[in-house]
């Protein structure tokens, strides 16, 4: 433990010094340029930087690569906030409450909870890091497809607060979605299911296309085909840009909620941050006192509905630290690079790293604190910038939007058929909001589909075909009790004439 | 916005050249005159490999080369795009044996043909694939692995995430009748996670990929997959020394230039990769990821990925392998 402590502290001898903190900033204002666009993500930045890392120290290098991975996390919410394009998945849930606050002149509030609910969730995620990692690191490795698939479960058992006021609306969405996941190759037996015989199809459509088909590119359609008789030089109303007393209540907790989800989620090797993000904001829809708030009821945006899922994101980043420090196995494409990375210094992630290179680990470590501080410093002058923005005249403003959309998915692969992929997706969900269905559950039905579908086969896989395996093994088992209590305990409750806020 | 955005991708543009520092002045002299791209089947180790060559290439031309992945249907749209693109000399294809032997027994149709669609330059690399069980899987050599599997037919089971791994695999059942359940998964590293949790009984996997865990004592290997011995771990026997005879795999990576691309350029290209291949930063980068340089003249990668072809063609129709 003292170990640890002297450890830390030399390591923030190292990261303070000048040279690493201009680096440490440069990382996190690229990371954030660059999640602020949409088909460009951390580990396309880090990849393009990677010659640098023939120039510069090592710790330096790898101190600027983490600033880009937490930036990027980061500024995928303003995106989500301001235009209603998540940047990546796990800024899919933001979009629903924050962009709906933007809309209704509360954008300042949402990017301020965003960025200071990732400062938070940052920190604390980086002290429990610091402390637990090579613990965390054993907990994670436990979560095999078994453990996995009944987190599946648990989170198609909530899926219903995001279905909005028609369940049979709602469902035919997230049908649409399970449908559109189910597009590419089946890699259990290599079977390319509904590609069409095209090539473009055989790896499956990409989340960030359909997510900015549906969002962004549908509802600029949408307002130029609808609304635009109702004023063609209209502004969106602007409110406060900062956060009321009243933000500040309703946030905290769902801060301190997102972090206790989000951590975990991310020493899980492979386990991506989309489901804890979607757990955390279906936690905050359940729990909160101001049901009429969330968009999914038509209201005006509620606030813990971006607290949440905005802290469980950053911890999910902060806590992916831990499989790729201590096990050294590249479980993501940003993953990969890093590790990379790590070995142009001749430096093996892995179990032996914390061992072998102390002070680079603790040096690292320290900067993911001060990474953090310089994300806040970086972020909240910037809110009142941002939230400007959208008092640029509405015609403009689409435009843009579909300007900036444009660009995002055509980096992706630099693909025409990605475009208009997009644009067909769009014009799908200008009718689904013409005729009301939402379009959320599209996006969560595509994401936990392919998820659940290859961890139910592996599961089985490995079990050799036993279904019991899900009951057998403690932490799987344990996440299915809580399933069921999820799913009938408010039954349960309302049959003894108790009312929940879902009531209301 | 646009015009903030615009300004921060100009800065990341900026920062990058800056950091780079080998944007070289145009040259009137001859192939190349102008940046070349090297378009990666694959992100992850196409993609870091060819960055590391592309470096010491614009180093020796003074011309930036420029690395692109496409990844994509197991390398079949970068393959494709490089196969239609001008035969000027100026996009190299950074394939493997998923585009250039594999595929063409995987997918029932392909849209190029890696023979006459393409002329090789030289191979890249020749990765290690390294036989690992957990701890408690009670096996100390290939020999015994294999008398266990055949004691419990089916009980053992083995984890691959692409076609290379799980074929090096199935060539050891073919080769020695050995009996394992098949898990895939979609990437090596999630199958690699549960290896190393206990959940998988046994792997074949890039040495690169799993080198930290066997260090570590997380994993034990049993053998590698090449013809020599891995100078990292002087003691694990190759598969024939492991009584595994004819057993050869890897997976390798090579350069190629679409048909019709100019004798001398393709001759130019050559030089340019082999030498690349010699310089100690490759070489570093290759033996950190568990590979050796594999430098070839145009005509022996061209007889090389038929023969390869062929054995993957062999293995394929007897697993019953299909794309993944």
């Amino acid at each position: 433990m003292m170990d640890t402590l002297g450890f830390l502290l030399h390591g923030f001898e190292v990261a303070l010094q000048p040279v690493n903190l201009m680096w440490a900033f440069i990382g996190c204002l690229l990371g954030t340029a660059i999640g602020v666009l949409p088909g460009i993500g951390p580990a396309l930045t880090v990849a393009m930087l990677l010659p640098v890392t023939a120039k510069v120290e090592p710790t330096s290098a790898l101190i600027m690569f983490c600033g880009v991975y937490y930036g990027a996390m980061f500024g995928g919410s303003t995106t989500s906030i301001l235009m209603n394009t998540p940047g990546e998945s796990a800024s899919m849930m933001t979009t629903l409450e924050g962009n709906r606050m933007a809309k209704n002149g509360r954008a300042g509030p949402a990017l301020a909870t965003a960025a200071i609910g990732s400062f938070v969730a940052g920190t604390i995620a980086t002290v429990l890091l610091t402390l637990f990692a090579p613990l965390v690191a054993d907990f994670g490795l436990k979560f095999g497809p078994a453990e996995f698939f009944s987190l599946m479960v648990l989170a198609f058992v909530t899926v219903s607060a995001v279905l909005g006021a028609s369940m049979l609306r709602g469902m035919t969405s997230l049908a649409v979605g399970l449908a559109i996941g189910l597009v590419g190759m089946d890699n259990i037996s290599g079977v390319a299911r509904y590609t069409l015989g095209v090539p473009e199809f055989v790896d499956g459509i990409e989340f960030v296309l359909v997510a900015v088909g549906l969002f962004a590119v549908s509802e600029s359609l949408y307002t130029v085909l609808y609304q635009s008789g109702e004023g063609d030089s209209s502004v969106n109303r602007m409110g406060s840009t900062w956060m009321s007393a009243e933000d500040w209540k309703r946030s905290w907790p769902a801060w301190l909620r997102g972090t206790a989800i989000g951590f975990p989620f991310g020493s899980v090797p492979a386990g991506g941050a989309e489901i804890p993000t979607f757990l955390s904001y279906t936690t905050e829809r359940k729990l909160t006192r101001h049901p009429k708030d969330f968009s999914t009821e038509g209201g005006p945006g509620a606030i813990e509905g971006v607290a949440g899922p905005e802290a469980a994101n950053n911890a999910t980043a902060t806590g992916a630290m831990v499989p790729l420090l201590t096990l050294g196995i590249p479980t993501s494409a940003t993953a990969a690079i890093l590790i990379a990375a790590f070995q142009n210094y001749n430096l093996q992630p892995g179990p032996m790293l914390f061992l072998d290179n102390a002070p680079l680990v603790w040096g690292l470590i320290a900067s993911l604190y001060i990474g953090n501080v310089m994300l806040l410093i970086l972020n909240l002058p910037l809110v009142g910038v941002w939230a400007r923005l959208l008092s640029v005249p509405k015609p403009q403003l689409y435009a843009g939007i579909l300007v900036f959309a444009t660009i995002g998915v055509f980096s992706m692969r630099q693909s025409w058929f990605d475009l208009l992929l997009m644009y067909v997706i769009g014009v799908a969900g200008v009718i689904m909001r013409r005729f009301d269905f939402p379009v959320a559950p599209v996006i969560i039905g595509m994401i936990l589909g392919p998820m659940s579908e290859k961890q139910l086969r592996n599961a089985l896989a490995i079990a050799q075909g036993d279904w019991l395996v899900f009951f057998k093994q403690p932490i799987a088992a344990t996440i299915m009790g809580l399933t069921f209590l999820v799913l009938f305990v408010p039954i349960f409750l309302r049959r003894r004439g108790v009312r929940l806020s879902e009531d209301d | 916005m646009k015009i903030a955005l615009i300004g921060k991708m100009a800065a990341l543009a900026a920062v990058q050249v800056m950091l780079l520092g080998q944007v070289g002045t145009a040259m009137a002299q001859a192939y190349p005159s102008k940046p070349q791209r090297l378009i990666a089947m694959g992100v992850g180790f196409p993609e870091t490999t060819a960055r590391a060559l592309g470096n010491e290439i614009s180093e020796m031309t003074k011309q930036a080369v420029i690395v692109e992945p496409r990844p994509g249907a197991n390398g079949i749209l970068a393959a494709e795009y490089v196969a239609k693109s001008a035969p000027d000399g100026y996009t190299i294809l950074i394939g493997t044996n998923s585009t250039h032997a594999a595929n063409q027994t995987l997918y029932k149709t392909l849209p190029y043909d890696y023979v006459k669609d393409f002329i090789p330059v030289s191979g890249v690399s020749q990765g290690v694939i390294l036989a690992v069980v957990p701890p408690q899987v009670a096996a100390n050599s290939i020999a015994e692995l294999t008398a266990l599997s055949k004691k419990t037919p089916g009980k053992l089971t083995f984890g691959h995430g692409s076609s290379s791994s799980q074929a090096a695999v199935e060539y050891y059942k073919l080769l020695t009748g050995a009996s394992f359940t098949n898990v895939p998964y979609k990437t090596v590293p999630q199958a690699t996670v549960d290896l190393v949790a206990g959940r998988l009984d046994f792997m074949m996997v890039n040495l690169g990929v799993i080198m930290p865990m066997v260090k570590a004592g997380k994993v034990r290997a049993l053998a590698v997959s090449g013809r020599q011995r891995w100078p990292l771990l002087p003691d694990v026997p190759t598969m024939q020394e492991a009584g595994v005879a004819n057993y050869e795999w890897s997976f390798w990576l090579g350069a190629w230039l679409p048909a019709g691309t100019a004798k001398d350029v393709v001759t130019r290209a050559n030089q340019l990769v082999v030498a690349a291949l010699d310089r100690p930063k490759v070489k570093e980068y290759l033996l950190n990821s568990g590979s050796i340089p594999f430098p070839t003249t145009s005509d022996e990668l061209m007889k090389y990925q038929i023969s390869e072809y062929e054995k993957w063609r062999k293995v394929i129709l007897a697993a019953g392998i299909q794309a993944d």
